[in-house]
C-alpha cells in the first residue's frame, strides 16, 4: 500500500514537472517578427544638458524594409538602410531602454556583429561596458570591438559606402579588409574581453573613424556625404584607452603579433629614388622573452614572404634581389621597431612580451610580477626580419618602348 | 480448426464443417452436393456416362468462373468420351475400378487428387477443381483446370526503378511464386503452403532458402501463421498486423515489396518471405530498419554511385524528420544562430504575419498531407489537376495572400520531397507521423524539445524486434561487418558475408578475392 503511494506521488510528480516544462517553454518563445535586431551598438560619456554624466548608446537596428513587390514573390526585396535609435541614461541599461521603449518590440542583441566604443567611454568606463555586454543574455562573442576617435555617435549618422548597409560594412570591414591589409586587426570581444583582464597584456581595438568621401559625380556626391573606415589602433593600459596608433604602426603591430596568411600588405620600398611596392602575403613572427638578472630580453624573428607587384623602372636583376630583400628586411625592421616604440612610450604591453615570459618561464614571471611593467619598459628588445621575394610579378622582364 | 465462424449463421449456409465421408451412392452425393452449392450460381453439375457395359453415370461438379472452360472439356470430357473406344478390350471397367482407369488412362489433366470428403471436395471444387463423382463409388476424382490467372505481371507501380527488373509481383500467388522461382532455380527453395481464414481459405506461402534460413525462425513464422483464427484475408496487410512483433509499433516491423528480385535477394539472405495469395505485396521478416532504406536498385547501380545515393537517402531521412521541426525551434527560440545575412532576409519574408511560424507550418503540413492523400486515391487523370491546384493556386495563393510566410512553404515543400526519397512507403508513413510529434515538441519546447524527441525515438526504436532481430542491426547492436551495406553499399566482391543476425546459418556468400584485379598483378 505505501509503495502504490510513493510510485503514485513519483507519477504525479514527474508529469506536473513535464507540464513545467511545457510552461517555461511557452514563456521563453518570441517570434523573429517580435525582435528588434540591433546590429550595431554605440557606447559613449555624455555630459549632459543638466551636468550630469551619462551613458550614450547608439544603435543600427535591422529594418524589415517595406519590399515593394511583397506580391510578387519573385525578387528584389529592397533593404532600407537600417533605423539609428539613441538614448541617454544614467546606466547603460537605462539608455538602452530610452530607445528600445520607443518600439513594441523586445531588443535582441545576438547579432550585434559591431561594438563602437566612444574615445571617451574607453579612457573612463571601459570596463563596465564590457561587463554589461559579457551578462547579456543573448552575448555574442564574436562581436567585434571597435573604438571609435571622438564620440561614438557620429558615426550612426553615415551610411553605407560598398554594402547594403553600414553594419555590413563595419563587420566585414573588421573581419577581411582591415586585417589582409594590416592597417587595422578586428578584434573579437571574447579575446579583448580576456586581454584586457588578464594579468600579463593589454587589449587593443581596431580604430573607427568618420570619413566624408569627396568623389564626385557630376555636380552631386557619388557616395554617401559621410562614412566610416576601420583604420589604426587603440592602445589600452589595463582597462584605460591610452592612445592611438596610425596605419604604419599599425602594421607594424600586425607583423609583430600574427601570423599571417592571406595577407595583401603593401610595403613601400625605395631603390636608386625610384620608390616600388612590395606586397606581403606571409608572415610569421617567433617571438622569444628571457630574463636576465631582472632584466628582460626580447627577441623578436619574422619571416616575411611576399612578391615585388610593380617595378616602377627599377630594373630588378635576380642578382639584385637579395639586395633588395636585404634593404626590405631592414625597412621592416625598422617599420616593427617603431611600434614597439611607440607602444611602450604609452606605457601598455599589447604586444604580448611579458605574457610570453610569463607562459615559458612562469618561475622568472614570479620574480617580476610585482613590476613586470616597468621591467617590460626596461626591456631589450631586439627585432630580426627575414624578407623572401618569392616572385617579382607575372612578367619576367619588365615592358620596354622599343622605338 | 477451433474457429469457425459465428456458429448461427452455419446452419443455414450448410457449408460441410466437419469431415464426412462421401455415399456410395451417386444420387445421394449429388443431393448432399446440392444443397452445399444451393445458390451457388457459378456451380456446375454435368452429367454422363461412361460408355462401358454396363454404363456408369459420373457427374462431374465444377465452379465455372474458376475453371478454364475450353481445357476442361479437353483435358477431362474428350478423354472420357472419345478415347473410351481406344481401351484395350480386353479391360473390363467396373465401379471398383473405374476411378483408376479414368486417372491412369483417360484423363489428360495434369494434376489430380482423390477424395472421398464432402469438405475436401468443396474445398477443392472451390480452388478451381473438376470433380468426377462416380457411381457406386465413395470416392471423387478431383483434376485441376488452369483457371483465370487475373491480370499479367506488370511493372511494379510503387516500386519502380530505373536499371532493376520490369516485373512485379500480381495477385496470384501462383505466379508470384513462378517469378521467385525463375531467380533462384533450387529445390533448397522451399515452399510450404498454409491456410489462413475460416470462410475465405486464403492461401499464404512460406518461402525459404533451406539451411539459409534459421530453423527457428521458420518455426515461428509457421507458429504465428497459424495462429491466425480469423474469417477471410483481404490482403497481406492482415497478415502483418496479425504476426508483427508489437502490437503497436509506429514503425513497420515486417516489410512488403512488389518486387521479386528484392524478395529474392532477401531469401538470399536468410529471410523469410509470405506470399498471401490475392495481395501482390510479399512480406519479409525479420526486418530492419535500415533495409526499410535500401532500395532493390542499389546493388543494380555501380556500388559508387549506389553509396552515393545512400547516403543521400540518410540525409533526406533527417530532413523529412527534422527539418519543419528545427526551423520551428530555430525561429521561435534559438534565433541567435541564424547569420545576420540570412535574419535580413527572414525578418523581411515574416513582417506582418496573422499566425506565428509553428502555426503556419503544421498548417502547411496538415495541408500536404490533405493534398498527398488526395493525390493517391484519385485516378491518375484527375490527379494531376489536385497537384495543379493545391501546388500552385492555393500554396501560391496563401502566401501572397499575406496568411502564412514564404517559410513554411519551402521548409514543407523540401519535406515532402526528402520523404518521396525513402523507397519504402511503410517507413515514409512513420516519419510522417513523426514528423508532427518534433513540430509540436520544437513549438513548446524548442531545441531541447527536438532532442526529447530524437531521444524517445531512439529509445524506441532500439525496444523493437522484428522476428527476434533487434531492428536497429547493424547499428545497435553493433555489428562492423554489416555496415558495409549500410550507409554505403560495399561492391559485390567485397561484400562475402550474409547479415550477422539473419543469414548466420551460412554465413559467406562467395569465395574470396573475387574482386577484379590489374593483368600485371597475377604474372608476379
Amino acid at each position: 500500500m505505501e509503495q502504490k503511494k510513493v510510485r503514485r506521488f513519483a507519477k504525479i510528480s514527474l508529469l506536473v514537472i513535464l507540464l513545467q516544462m511545457f510552461c517555461w517553454g511557452c514563456w521563453d518563445q518570441r517570434d523573429v517578427n517580435n525582435l528588434d535586431i540591433i546590429t550595431v551598438l554605440g557606447f559613449d560619456r555624455i555630459t549632459d544638458e543638466d551636468g550630469l554624466d551619462k551613458w550614450q548608446v547608439s544603435s543600427f537596428v535591422m529594418q524589415a524594409g517595406k519590399s515593394e513587390n511583397t506580391g510578387g514573390g519573385s525578387g528584389a526585396t529592397e533593404v532600407k538602410p537600417e533605423l539609428v535609435w539613441r538614448g541617454k541614461g544614467l546606466t547603460i541599461p537605462e539608455a538602452i531602454l530610452d530607445f528600445s521603449k520607443r518600439s513594441p518590440r523586445f531588443p535582441f542583441f545576438a547579432d550585434t556583429y559591431s561594438v563602437i566604443i566612444g574615445e571617451r567611454a574607453a579612457k573612463e568606463r571601459l570596463l563596465e561596458i564590457v561587463d554589461y555586454l559579457d551578462r547579456l543574455r543573448e552575448y555574442r562573442p564574436g562581436s567585434f570591438v571597435m573604438i571609435a576617435k571622438g564620440d561614438a555617435a557620429p558615426l550612426f549618422e553615415t551610411e553605407p559606402e560598398d554594402a547594403i548597409t553600414v553594419s555590413r560594412d563595419l563587420k566585414d570591414s573588421a573581419q577581411n579588409t582591415a586585417d589582409s591589409t594590416g592597417i587595422a586587426r578586428g578584434v573579437k570581444l571574447m579575446d579583448f574581453t580576456s586581454n584586457l583582464l588578464s594579468t600579463d597584456r593589454d587589449p587593443v581595438a581596431p580604430e573607427i573613424k568618420l570619413i566624408k568621401p569627396k568623389e564626385k559625380k557630376g555636380e552631386r556626391l557619388a557616395g554617401p556625404p559621410k562614412a566610416v573606415l576601420v583604420e589604426g589602433l587603440a592602445v589600452f593600459k589595463d582597462d584605460k584607452w591610452v592612445g592611438w596608433l596610425n596605419k604604419e604602426e599599425a602594421v607594424g603591430y600586425d607583423l609583430l603579433t600574427n601570423k599571417i596568411n592571406k595577407g595583401d600588405i603593401t610595403i613601400r620600398a625605395e631603390k636608386a629614388g625610384e620608390y616600388f611596392t612590395f606586397l606581403i602575403e606571409k608572415s610569421k613572427p617567433t617571438l622569444k622573452a628571457t630574463l636576465n638578472d631582472e632584466k628582460l630580453n626580447i627577441k623578436v624573428g619574422i619571416d616575411v614572404k611576399g612578391r615585388i607587384i610593380e617595378d616602377n623602372g627599377v630594373d630588378l636583376a635576380p642578382g639584385e634581389i637579395d639586395q633588395v630583400e636585404h634593404t626590405l628586411s631592414e625597412q621592416i625592421g625598422a617599420m616593427a621597431m617603431h611600434t614597439i616604440e611607440t607602444v611602450r612610450g604609452y606605457g601598455s604591453d599589447c604586444l604580448g612580451f611579458s605574457e610570453e615570459l610569463h607562459r615559458y618561464s612562469p618561475n622568472d614571471w614570479k620574480k617580476i610580477k610585482s613590476h613586470w611593467r616597468d621591467t617590460y619598459l626596461n626591456a631589450k628588445v631586439d627585432v630580426e626580419v627575414n624578407v623572401s621575394i618569392e616572385n617579382t610579378g607575372r612578367l619576367g622582364q619588365r615592358l620596354e618602348m622599343k622605338k | 480448426m477451433g474457429f469457425s465462424g459465428p456458429k448461427r449463421s452455419n446452419k443455414q449456409a450448410a457449408e460441410p464443417t466437419e469431415r464426412r465421408p462421401l455415399f456410395i451412392s451417386l444420387e445421394r452425393n449429388i443431393t448432399e452436393l446440392q444443397e452445399i452449392f444451393n445458390l451457388c450460381a457459378d456451380v456446375v453439375f454435368r452429367e454422363f456416362t461412361l460408355n462401358c457395359e454396363p454404363p456408369i453415370n459420373v457427374v462431374a461438379v465444377f465452379a465455372e468462373s474458376m475453371i478454364n472452360e475450353k481445357s476442361g472439356s479437353d483435358t477431362i470430357l474428350k478423354g472420357i468420351m472419345q478415347e473410351m473406344i481406344s481401351l484395350p478390350p480386353t479391360l473390363q471397367i467396373t465401379q471398383a475400378n473405374v476411378i483408376q482407369i479414368l486417372k491412369s488412362r483417360l484423363l489428360t489433366a495434369m494434376s489430380t487428387k482423390e477424395t472421398s470428403d464432402f469438405l475436401k471436395l468443396t474445398d477443392f471444387v472451390l480452388n478451381g477443381g473438376v470433380a468426377l463423382v462416380v457411381e457406386g463409388s465413395c470416392q471423387a476424382l478431383i483434376c485441376f483446370v488452369a483457371g483465370p490467372k487475373g491480370r499479367a505481371v506488370e511493372e511494379p507501380i510503387t516500386e519502380p526503378a530505373v536499371r532493376g527488373p520490369r516485373d512485379g509481383f500480381v495477385e496470384d500467388y501462383q505466379t508470384n511464386l513462378f517469378l521467385i522461382r525463375k531467380r533462384i532455380k533450387s529445390s533448397r527453395l522451399k515452399v510450404e503452403l498454409l491456410e489462413v481464414g475460416a470462410i475465405s481459405k486464403t492461401t499464404v506461402a512460406l518461402c525459404y532458402l533451406k539451411g539459409l534460413a534459421e530453423d527457428s525462425l521458420i518455426k515461428e513464422v509457421k507458429t504465428r501463421i497459424s495462429r491466425i483464427q480469423i474469417d477471410a484475408v483481404a490482403g497481406s496487410g492482415i497478415i502483418e498486423e496479425m504476426i508483427t512483433d508489437q502490437p503497436f509499433s509506429l514503425f513497420p516491423l515486417v516489410q512488403y515489396s512488389e518486387r521479386p528480385d528484392k524478395i529474392a535477394g532477401s531469401l538470399m539472405e536468410g529471410r523469410v518471405a509470405i506470399l498471401v495469395d490475392n495481395s501482390p505485396m510479399t512480406l519479409v521478416v525479420p526486418t530492419t530498419f535500415v533495409s526499410l532504406l535500401q532500395a532493390s536498385e542499389d546493388y543494380e547501380n555501380g556500388f559508387i554511385f549506389a553509396s552515393f545515393i545512400r547516403l543521400i537517402r540518410f540525409v533526406s531521412l533527417n530532413i523529412a524528420l527534422l527539418l519543419p521541426a528545427v526551423t520551428v525551434a530555430i525561429m521561435t527560440f534559438h534565433q541567435e544562430i541564424i547569420p545576420d545575412k540570412l535574419m535580413g532576409v527572414i525578418i523581411i519574408t515574416r513582417k506582418d504575419l496573422p499566425f506565428p511560424l509553428y502555426v503556419e507550418i503544421l498548417i502547411m503540413e496538415t495541408f500536404f498531407e490533405i493534398l498527398r492523400e488526395a493525390g493517391v486515391r484519385l485516378p491518375r487523370t484527375i490527379g494531376q489537376s489536385v497537384s495543379i491546384v493545391g501546388g500552385l493556386v492555393i500554396g501560391q495563393a496563401t502566401v501572397e495572400a499575406g496568411f502564412v510566410g514564404y517559410i513554411p512553404v519551402i521548409v514543407v515543400a523540401l519535406t515532402a520531397v526528402a520523404t518521396f526519397v525513402i523507397p519504402n512507403y511503410a517507413a515514409g508513413t512513420s516519419i510522417r507521423i513523426l514528423r508532427f510529434v518534433l513540430i509540436i515538441l520544437a513549438a513548446f519546447l524548442g531545441g531541447v524539445g527536438i532532442m526529447m524527441g530524437l531521444m524517445f525515438i531512439l529509445f524506441y526504436l532500439c525496444s523493437l524486434r522484428s522476428f527476434g532481430v533487434p531492428y536497429l542491426t547493424p547499428i545497435a547492436p553493433l555489428s562492423l561487418g554489416d555496415l558495409k551495406d549500410t550507409f554505403i553499399r560495399a561492391p559485390w566482391w567485397a561484400m562475402r558475408t550474409r547479415p550477422r543476425l539473419i543469414g548466420v546459418k551460412e554465413s559467406t556468400r562467395m569465395d574470396t578475392n573475387q574482386g577484379p584485379e590489374h593483368p600485371s598483378k597475377g604474372k608476379e
